[in-house]
């Protein structure tokens, strides 16, 4: 008997999900440029967010956020608003995204990591008067978002291919069923 | 555009519940300090023994490096460590007769230092932060290895944290530098009380932390004096060394001065850290 593709599909974004998560927190902190570290979880639900949309950028999206809530201390709950208003947004840039051109997947995941950050600063940093809004900018937000970009170059290819595999897998099963 | 789902809910829809379900479970969290119950149990068993893995080859990696050094930078080395355990043999020899001395004054005075005698348990740093704006990792012992929230970390030379999360087994650290971190602590030499503060700001551009409000009218305070933790704090058990004092100034109010700590650890290497498995006594019922 065959997977059904729905659950194929879900096997596939959980497993997903655990290698960057890894990569986020266990991998790419070794790999630090400047105190910066890229962020792998934005690359993930950003593109998964524009080459699905619907529903699963949103629960992708939200599931990630929970998933670093449980391992980051403070505020539970933070990441999963942060990380389903990216999912969200990406998600509407679906009908735009056609596979063969890199211009659009670089430039979403640049503005959803600027984002990511704006929304920390905003929600956390603002909050607590900390004003100096050129420092974070300069220092933290914009080096992430370039080297966010760099590494993208690479962990965007897996996640394409992924993509493009269980779209195939679907048309199969589709045609089994007619 | 295909739809495989029978029942379809628009996008739109779908994310004002999710965001409501957010929003409710940091309240949540706020009100209960939830922070996952059941969910963060099944992601212990998935995720912490991959992390430990990881860590491990990533350490592995950095050993083997290490270890590439040439016959004669080895035989030199030999040679000063070899002078260095000969001073140091005589050191200690010292400091052990004024170890007994002191032992037999303070058994004198009744006064027995706690600082060195708690229970501690060895953990390893196996992540690092989930971002670039706080400064929290993950260690490889929980509530297994009897790991609680509010237990201080300190690694060899000083105060690296708090514990803000625990699960079975991994616990979750505030290391004293996060920008949302502050401790309440005294300057070792005249017991005057001050807050220490993490500031991301200042972290980045100096490798410092904040201090601040310190009462101190009669100009006792000098750059270079220790910081250690108070015994009013409510988390941090007192005596545990966090930096020292590398700039002062007056503040505005001229009954209060604030500058900059230099910490002993090193945050940017920290690969294994202690545990003290002992929390601050403050007799509120509570636990707080």
């Amino acid at each position: 008997m065959e997977i059904k593709p729905i659950i194929k599909r879900i096997i596939a974004y959980v497993l997903v999900t655990v290698v960057y998560f890894l990569l986020h927190t266990s991998v790419f902190p070794n790999f630090q440029l400047g105190g910066i570290a890229p962020n792998v979880m934005v690359i993930l639900v950003s593109v998964i967010g524009f080459m699905r949309g619907g529903n699963t950028a949103l629960v992708l999206g939200m599931a990630s956020g929970i998933l670093l809530d449980m391992f980051s201390g403070s505020y539970f709950g933070m990441y999963a608003v942060i990380y389903l208003v990216i999912g969200f947004i990406n998600s509407g840039f679906h009908q735009l995204f056609f596979g063969d051109d890199m211009k659009l997947p670089l430039f979403l995941i640049a503005s959803s990591d600027f984002v990511y950050g704006l929304l920390v600063y905003g929600c956390i940093y603002f909050m607590r008067a900390r004003y100096d809004f050129g420092f974070y900018l300069f220092h933290v937000m914009i080096p992430e978002v370039v080297y966010t970009v760099l590494v993208s170059l690479v962990l965007y290819f897996p996640i394409y291919y992924l993509e493009q595999w269980l779209n195939k897998s679907d048309k199969r099963s589709e045609r089994k069923l007619v | 555009m295909r739809q495989r789902n029978k029942i379809t809910i628009p996008t739109g829809g779908l994310f004002l519940i999710l965001i409501t379900v957010c929003f409710m479970l940091l309240a949540l969290s706020y009100v209960t300090g939830f922070s996952g119950g059941p969910v963060q149990t099944v992601a212990n068993y998935i995720f912490v023994p991959m992390q430990k893995g990881l860590d491990f080859i990533g350490n592995g990696i950095t050993e083997s490096t290490e270890d590439a050094k040439t016959k004669e930078e080895l035989l030199a080395e030999n040679e000063s460590l070899t002078k260095q355990v000969e001073e140091l043999t005589t050191q200690l020899t010292n400091m052990q007769l004024q170890q007994e001395e002191l032992e037999r004054l303070e058994k004198l005075h009744d006064l027995a230092t706690d600082y060195g005698q708690y229970d501690t348990v060895g953990a390893h740093v196996i992540a690092k932060g989930t971002s670039n704006w706080f400064n929290t990792f993950t260690i490889d012992k929980g509530t297994n290895d009897g790991v609680k929230v509010n237990m201080n970390i300190i690694s060899g030379s000083g105060l690296v944290g708090i514990v803000t999360e625990v699960g079975p087994s991994y616990a979750v650290v505030r290391s004293v530098i996060d920008d949302n971190s502050s401790v309440s602590s005294m300057i070792l030499a005249t017991s005057d009380n001050c807050i220490v503060s993490g500031d991301l700001e200042l972290m980045t551009d100096s490798n410092m932390i904040e201090l601040t409000d310190l009462e101190d009218p009669d100009n006792e305070v000098e750059v270079g004096t220790a910081v250690v933790t108070s015994n009013i704090s409510s988390k941090f058990l007192p005596g545990i060394l966090i930096g020292y004092v590398s700039e002062l100034k007056e503040d505005a109010n001229n009954l209060t001065k604030s500058g900059t700590i230099t910490p002993v650890v090193d945050f940017k290497h920290l690969q294994e850290v202690l545990v003290i498995l002992e929390l601050k006594e403050t007799g509120n019922s509570d636990g707080n």
